[in-house]
């Protein structure tokens, strides 16, 4: 595909799930890409920018902003903005990404589910229109929701569930978890222990771990979810544990703490664009669904 | 040195003392968990490939190479002999370590021999050789439709197809990269 073509394809995703979630009742909102006080994340490196008083932070993710306005009382949301990572670059990575958003109040992550249910088969038609072979991918539901703490203890022979080891979970996770999935089918990987989430519900019994799914399309990670977290403490104790870890001189984001207290029940997902977008299209890479892929 | 961010394709680093050349590399990063650098590494000695993954901080010494543009000798039961055209020095490599290049050296033919830690350890031909051919039977009859091809051997003993109207004697020209039959230089 030429870069009209693929840019015309990628307009086309966009405007979809813009159609998508309108229709269902959802606000499109705009936040701030910058803050002084992003939520604490010990494997995200940030783009620090002079604020003039103050420094600033590039947001990895609008999340920061988003559950506030949950907190106001806004019930369905959602958002498509530009989201920043230090020095992540490859195939499916760039350091400026597209990330879809989206909240409901009164939810939890099994909705999130349904939610991708609908909206991948409702692009995908979309999308095949537009492509001279069709699809090489199939997004029929339902989509298989694999236990990851069985994952783990068929493929990688251990349960992170009694062993809090991130470097090895992190590393099984790539090298026997994801070559074993499907390669044109989505699939969620659903709960995590409770060291995985940090900004998720824990389940029930606390020892079964959070409420956390990944939707994994053609074995690339796409999105990812959470029934949230609404307790302020509990938060503020995780974010507190992320900070030493970090090892960092920053202050905790107070204000979402705040939000966070005030909180109804909810579950937001983040999904890539970008991701999204080359998969739809058999693209080899994010960079070819962007007019740009670099700051140079 | 370099770290994980600098890993990429065709980069290439030294592991437990051997030279090694990035084939294939993925940057990942699973769920919110840490970077993880993906590489496929084929050994510049063995040619043997192995699978590692890296992560934020680790560090890789860069591999020592050098190239030096040098004339091929002859073979022996030592090896392939090949001369500095500068000093006059001379080093020689395994037929084993050269593995399919040996099918397109020719006497006093130059090449740039691939130096690590000053051990001679692979060659790099001209991207076109010509060679004599000194067997080729003639095609069978009736086989003449156009691309019709029979076997034929060089002087360095190396086989391939070639046309039909090639005949022993004749130089031809071929691709070192593909192996493969170009033209025919002369009769």
């Amino acid at each position: 595909m030429d870069l009209l073509r693929r840019l015309r394809f990628r307009e086309a995703v966009v405007d979809t799930i813009r159609r998508f979630f309108k229709g269902r009742g959802f606000l499109e909102v705009e936040v701030p890409l910058l803050s002084p006080h992003p939520i604490p994340e010990a494997n995200i490196k940030l783009f620090a920018v002079d604020g003039g008083r103050e420094r600033l932070y590039l947001l990895p993710s609008p999340e920061l902003y988003m559950k506030p306005l949950l907190a106001q009382g806004l019930e369905r949301i959602f958002t498509i903005c530009p989201s920043f990572r230090q020095g992540e670059k490859g195939r499916f990575h760039l350091p400026q990404f597209t990330m879809l958003e989206w909240y409901g109040a009164g939810r939890d992550y099994s909705w999130l589910m349904e939610m991708v249910e609908e909206l991948l088969p409702f692009v995908a038609q979309e999308a095949s229109s537009m492509l001279p072979r069709g699809l090489t991918i199939d997004v029929t539901p339902p989509y298989p929701r694999l236990s990851m703490r069985r994952l783990f203890q068929e493929l990688a022979g251990w349960d992170p569930w009694l062993e809090p080891n991130e470097e090895r979970f992190d590393l099984d996770l790539v090298e026997r978890i994801e070559p074993s999935l499907p390669d044109d089918r989505p699939v969620f990987l659903v709960d995590y222990p409770g060291w995985q989430g940090s900004l998720a519900r824990s389940k029930p019994n606390r020892e079964d771990g959070v409420e956390r799914v990944e939707l994994y399309l053609a074995g690339v990670e796409l999105a990812n979810g959470f029934s949230e977290l609404t307790e302020k403490e509990e938060q503020r104790s995780r974010f507190e544990r992320e900070l030493q870890r970090m090892g960092e001189a920053r202050g905790l984001p107070d204000r979402f703490l705040d939000a966070v207290d005030r909180l109804p029940p909810c579950a937001g997902m983040a999904l890539g664009v970008d991701r999204l977008v080359m998969l739809l299209a058999g693209l080899g890479s994010v960079a070819e669904t962007r007019p740009f892929s670099t700051f140079q | 040195m370099y770290d994980s961010s600098d890993l990429r394709k065709g980069l290439k680093i030294t592991i437990d003392g051997e030279p090694y050349i990035i084939t294939e590399f993925q940057f990942s990063k699973p769920g919110k968990g840490q970077a993880l650098y993906r590489c496929k590494l084929k050994n510049m000695i063995t040619g043997y490939t192995m699978d590692r993954t890296y992560r934020s901080g680790d560090k890789f010494e860069p591999a020592n190479l050098e190239e030096v543009r040098m004339q091929y000798l002859y073979n022996d039961s030592e090896g392939y002999h090949f001369m500095d055209l500068k000093t006059y020095e001379q080093v020689s490599i395994s037929g084993e370590q050269l593995g399919e290049a040996v099918n397109f050296l020719k006497d006093n033919m130059e090449v740039d021999v691939l130096f690590f830690e000053g051990n001679p350890i692979d060659i790099t031909l001209p991207n076109f050789v010509e060679l004599e051919v000194v067997d080729a039977p003639p095609g069978e009859k009736g086989n003449t439709a156009t691309g019709a091809t029979k076997p034929a051997k060089l002087e360095t003993g190396y086989e391939l197809q070639v046309p039909l109207f090639i005949n022993e004697g004749d130089v031809v020209k071929i691709d070192t990269r593909t192996g493969e039959y170009i033209e025919r230089v002369k009769k």
